[in-house]
């Protein structure tokens, strides 16, 4: 056995090994993306730390790292710091705090431990003291004030509304917050769930994550009008990009002359897939926002200037752009149908005296409507997944407004929206760290990465579906 | 087996056997493509097989310097030795096989490299690294190819310039630049004219003093033409393997006799 | 009588026809249109910056009176830093594994990795640039060694994992059918990062005296930012991956077998083979490929955005950020009054990125037809 089989052959792993590596490589880190953002309405249980000086925490633990001190006399040592998630965005900014581990003397888990879910300022961590009415206590320990919550749940929409109901709840040093029940949107205490509680639990978290709007700056609540909006744009966005992609495709294989003109069409389709996201943000910004949105205010909405209507980003101008960028996807789509429609077909057609346009419509139409729908989803699932034209072309991190609802004409078409993509770089990019609003973000970042896994794989899916259809009818 | 199919080894051990095929059958998936091959090659003669198409003689030309490992889902049963040692042995050394067994094939594939390079290919990744001595290797082996009066002025030139004919000899050359002792030859002239046939044919006669020539084609005039040996090959089967003249005059198999006089096939 | 409806109604197919023609044609004006408009509306407004030598000055020392303090030059340079370092993880990875992928793994494997190369390709660049901002670039952060260690450990692990196969009892009779060994290869990859981070770990706890900017600054006086080019040139690389391998693999894939038989009839290996005879003669096809990666690196900017640190500087270290032309345009330009000199400004960033990543594209292109008409 030479030496050279053995040396070439392990060559020949190692560049197996590189196309092993960069797979594994996206697994990983979408790995990481879904078992953050699954954990998400998980709760979490309550851990109580003692310290050594006596001091309390109460949260749970979301990080353990690794810190290296050399001492004065040269000694090194490695100590571990805790990052413990606490709430409380009063006493601890970012709503974390750091142990050092050698410091903790004790920890436990309190049964009686309860999250408040706030809808202003963020989560409090605790323990049940009293219910207040109207100055009264009413209740008193945690099984009383939990009973006595329970009894009231039903109602709270109403009752918050007239009587100045409170519940106070003492943290984990003793000190007692008052927290009014009209700010109360949730409690639970995750120490003494069962499986199956937390299970329902979840499945609680994860609905209200889909169907509310945010709250407490995108940290808490759910995305609805982030996924609204971004479902909006992306229909306004096919109803433009559809007719005309599939028109320039059918120019492109079907009327076409071949020449000059049909070159340049085609050199104008491969530098449209070239150009970067970005740079078609820009121009939507020069192009629609400010000139065509600038000459639709001039002339309908005098009144209001300078207060601009069209004349600023929005969800119209957002989906032209993403019209643009998808426009070349459309286009290959449909041109790969109608490249698989044998031949055969059209001249059996223009034999019986069809007309190209007849042809066209009752013959090759209904061959490539499926490549028209693999187009359609293929760009869908670009548009969802596209972020940077958006920021400058009329995408907001919070909107109070639906670009669809019920007040005339019901479709604004001028409104700001938000966009599951830009929610991501909103929660997941704040300069000042802003670890609270991260478990929101990889959240996000696993719906809008499932969906848009999803599309592209029932694209694919429905293209090989045709791809074996044509290579059984030529066979 | 019947004893009317058992194919005829050949008596006519001029010199001594330098390949020796025994009981050979191989599969494509299911496809049997050879059935119970058993035949020897001599050294220094041209063996030529002859055939339809489709009746395995260029599988088995591919099974003896094992390029059909190449191939996925293949089976294979038997034994090919050369020089006594068994070629598909745990022991052996498939690129140092490959080294000593060339091939040319059906159509020409010089390389999309320079005339020089292609020749100076198989002596370099066998470790011949002087440019000097490189040279001389490529000179040699243009010359023996009959080429080197046509190309030596354009050898940096890109061997895809030349003409069909020029590149075949091209091909040869670079396979003898490895110094095989066997050339195993597929249909190398059936993409050629007339002429490029007679020079490339001119050439088998000339290298047969060193090497021993195995050449697939299904022109039993070039068979007759060049080779001394030759094999009927029909349906993956060795019908009758002898001396040629005696074959084309005096056929054995019936079989034989149908194809050569072109009732059959 | 029977004629004329008749004719009438020959007439009104043909008018749809034509009619249907025509607006056709009329999707391909509007795309000719909407690429020349790209280019003019851009131009328009960056042409007031050529004619005022005062505002040109911002090319070099950066706006006065902007808050932004930085001048073009330190984002043309980030850039580039950015795609340079994309490259630099991307074409290795990928042209091998197209090598791989197009050369020893069977037809049947590559099929079904095709749809999942085209998956990869599709997640979104926001999705990659956050996990690999706030995941990534903090993981690398604290585990530096085991990153310089990886590479050889992973090819280690895969050369052990080679030889394990190579010496055990062969029990088929020759080397053909490959493709069992990808799962081999993925426990020693594995393996081989695994064992990475705890050599690492053991090299921290040996070398280390303070966090790594400590030990960077005092060992090698080198400046080590959390979000710096490396973890920007692997975010990126597995953005541009799919696209580079994807045209890699078809254009190795389309090199005829001929040249591959004859190689191997020489006497070569197929290593030898893949590396001598294939690779340069799908070498423009790899080429164009490379250049698509690199233009798609230039034009990305979600992920330079998320990973980058979005600092400008001007210089090209490994373990700090940079700010990008696409960057800056995303962060600055929501902020800049239409008219105003850095709304201009940025316009002339994106200007600079639409031209580059234009030129790029259309030279890979050019080269790709050269490629197609030799082997045609």
């Amino acid at each position: 056995m030479g030496s050279k089989w053995s040396k070439d052959d392990a060559l020949i792993w190692l560049s197996g090994g590189t196309l092993v590596l960069g797979f594994l490589m996206v697994a990983g880190l979408i790995l990481v993306i879904v078992v953050h953002g699954l954990g998400m309405f998980w709760p979490q249980e309550l851990t109580r730390y003692e310290l050594r000086d006596g001091r309390i925490v109460l949260g749970h633990e979301t990080s353990r790292v690794s810190v290296r001190t050399t001492g004065s006399a040269g000694e090194r040592s490695v100590t571990y710091r805790l990052g413990i998630r606490t709430g409380d965005r009063e006493r601890y900014p970012d709503e974390y705090t750091w142990l050092e581990e050698g410091r903790v003397a004790g920890r436990d888990t309190p049964r009686e431990a309860v999250v408040v879910e706030r809808v202003r300022g963020g989560d409090l961590f605790g323990f049940l003291e009293s219910f207040v009415d109207d100055g009264t206590v009413v209740a008193r320990g945690f099984e009383a004030v939990r009973a006595h919550y329970r009894e009231q749940a039903p109602e709270l929409e109403r009752l918050r509304r007239q009587r100045a109901l409170s519940i106070v709840l003492s943290s984990e040093d003793g000190r007692q917050h008052s927290v009014s029940l009209s700010n109360v949107q949730r409690i639970y205490a995750p120490n003494e769930m069962t499986t199956w509680a937390k299970v329902r639990h979840y499945m609680g978290g994860a609905w209200a994550y889909l169907w509310s709007p945010p709250r407490d700056e995108n940290r808490l609540g759910g995305v609805y009008p982030a996924i609204f909006g971004t479902a909006a744009m992306v229909i306004l966005m096919s109803v433009v990009v559809m007719p005309f992609g599939v028109l320039a495709a059918f120019y492109l294989r079907e009327y076409g002359k071949p020449g000059p003109f049909l070159n340049v069409v085609r050199v104008a389709v491969n530098s449209l897939a070239g150009v970067p996201s970005i740079v078609f943000g820009v121009f939507g910004l020069g192009f629609f926002v400010y000139f065509l949105g600038g000459t639709l205010d001039s002339v309908f909405f005098p009144a209001d200037l300078p207060e601009p209507t069209f004349g600023r980003g929005g969800i119209l101008w957002c989906a032209l752009t993403l019209a643009l960028l998808t426009l070349p996807v459309v286009i290959v789509a449909v041109e790969e149908g109608l490249a698989g429609v044998p031949p055969v077909l059209r001249e059996a057609s223009h034999a019986l005296g069809a007309t190209r346009f007849e042809t066209l419509w009752r013959v090759v139409v209904p061959v490539v409507l499926p490549s028209i729908l693999t187009g359609l989803i293929l760009s869908v699932a670009r548009a969802a997944g596209t972020v940077a034209p958006l920021m400058i072309t009329g995408v907001v991190a919070f909107s109070a407004e639906l670009p669809v609802d019920g007040a005339w004409p019901f479709v604004h078409l001028e409104r700001e929206f938000m966009h599951l993509g830009f929610h991501i770089f909103d929660t997941g990019f704040r300069p000042d760290g802003g670890e609270a609003s991260l478990p929101m973000a990889y959240t996000s970042t696993l719906l809008l990465l499932a969906i848009v896994v999803a599309l592209n794989a029932a694209a694919i899916g429905l293209r090989s579906r045709l791809r074996r259809r044509y290579s059984l009818a030529v066979a | 087996m019947t004893t009317e199919n058992a194919p005829v080894t050949p008596k006519i051990l001029r010199d001594e056997t330098i390949i020796d095929v025994e009981h050979v059958s191989f599969w494509y998936g299911d496809r049997p493509a050879l059935k119970d091959v058993t035949m020897a090659i001599d050294r220094q003669v041209i063996t030529a097989f002859i055939g339809p198409s489709g009746c395995g003689k260029t599988t088995l030309l591919r099974l003896i310097n094992r390029m059909n490992d190449l191939v996925p889902q293949v089976r294979m049963t038997g034994r090919i030795r050369m020089n006594g040692v068994d070629i598909y042995g745990p022991d052996t050394d498939v690129t140092r096989l490959r080294r000593r067994v060339g091939m040319v094939f059906q159509q020409p594939n010089p390389f999309p490299k320079s005339i020089y390079e292609n020749v100076a290919y198989g002596p370099r990744i066998h470790g011949v690294k002087s440019g000097g001595f490189l040279d001389e290797i490529v000179e040699r082996c243009l010359r023996r190819a009959f080429l080197w009066e046509e190309v030596q002025a354009q050898l940096e030139e890109s061997a895809l310039g030349l003409s069909l004919g020029q590149q075949q000899r091209l091909c040869i050359a670079r396979a003898i630049a490895v110094e095989p002792e066997v050339l195993l030859m597929d249909e190398p002239c059936s993409s050629l004219d007339p002429v490029a046939t007679s020079r490339i044919e001119e050439l088998m006669l000339d290298l047969k003093d060193d090497y021993t020539i195995v050449i697939v084609t299904h022109n039993m005039q070039q068979a007759a033409r060049v080779s001394e040996t030759t094999g009927f090959m029909l349906k993956g089967e060795l019908v009758e393997m002898g001396v040629t003249d005696a074959m084309f005059t005096t056929p054995r198999d019936r079989r034989t006799e149908d194809y050569i006089t072109g009732r059959a096939g | 009588m029977t004629d004329r409806p008749q004719g009438r109604r020959l007439d009104r197919r043909r008018l749809l026809d034509l009619l249907v023609g025509r607006l056709a044609a009329l999707g391909g004006v509007v795309l000719i249109l909407t690429i020349l408009s790209v280019f003019a509306v851009i131009l328009w407004v960056i042409f007031p910056l050529f004619s005022s030598p005062a505002e040109y000055r911002w090319g070099i020392s950066g706006p006065e009176g902007i808050d932004a303090g930085y001048g073009i030059l330190p984002l043309i340079s980030g850039t580039l830093k950015g795609a340079v370092y994309t490259l630099l993880f991307a074409v290795p990875v990928s042209v091998l594994a197209a090598l791989y992928a197009s050369q020893f793994l069977p037809r049947v494997l590559m099929e079904r990795l095709k749809p999942l190369v085209e998956i990869m390709a599709a997640v979104p660049s926001v999705v990659l640039g956050f996990i690999g901002g706030v995941w990534l670039a903090p993981f690398l952060a604290s585990h530096v060694f085991a990153l310089f260690l990886a590479p050889v450990f992973i090819s280690g692990a895969v050369v052990a994992a080679f030889l394990t196969r190579h010496h055990a009892p062969v029990r088929f009779r020759s080397f053909n059918l490959p493709g069992r060994e990808i799962w081999l290869l993925l426990v020693a990859v594995l393996a081989g990062g695994w064992l990475a981070l705890e050599c690492g770990a053991l090299l921290e706890a040996a070398w280390l005296r303070a966090g790594y900017e400590t030990w960077f600054a005092e060992s090698l006086g080198l400046t080590f930012t959390q979000r710096n080019a490396i973890v920007v040139g692997m975010v990126m690389g597995l953005a541009v991956t799919p696209v580079i391998f994807t045209l890699s693999e078809e254009a190795l894939s389309a090199v005829p077998r001929s040249f591959l038989e004859g190689s191997m009839s020489l006497g070569a290996t197929r290593w030898q083979t893949a590396v001598h005879i294939v690779l340069p003669a799908a070498g423009s096809g790899i080429l164009a490929a490379v250049l698509l990666g690199f233009s798609r690196a230039i034009g990305e900017t979600m992920i330079v955005l998320f990973v980058s640190g979005n600092v400008p500087v001007l210089d090209w270290s490994a373990f700090t950020g940079f700010r990008a032309l696409s960057a800056s345009v995303a962060l600055d330009l929501p902020n800049a009054a239409p008219d105003d000199t850095l709304y201009r400004v940025l316009f002339f960033a994106a200007f600079l990125l639409l031209v580059s990543t234009f030129a790029i594209n259309t030279v890979a292109e050019l080269v790709r037809r050269r490629l197609r008409r030799r082997y045609a």
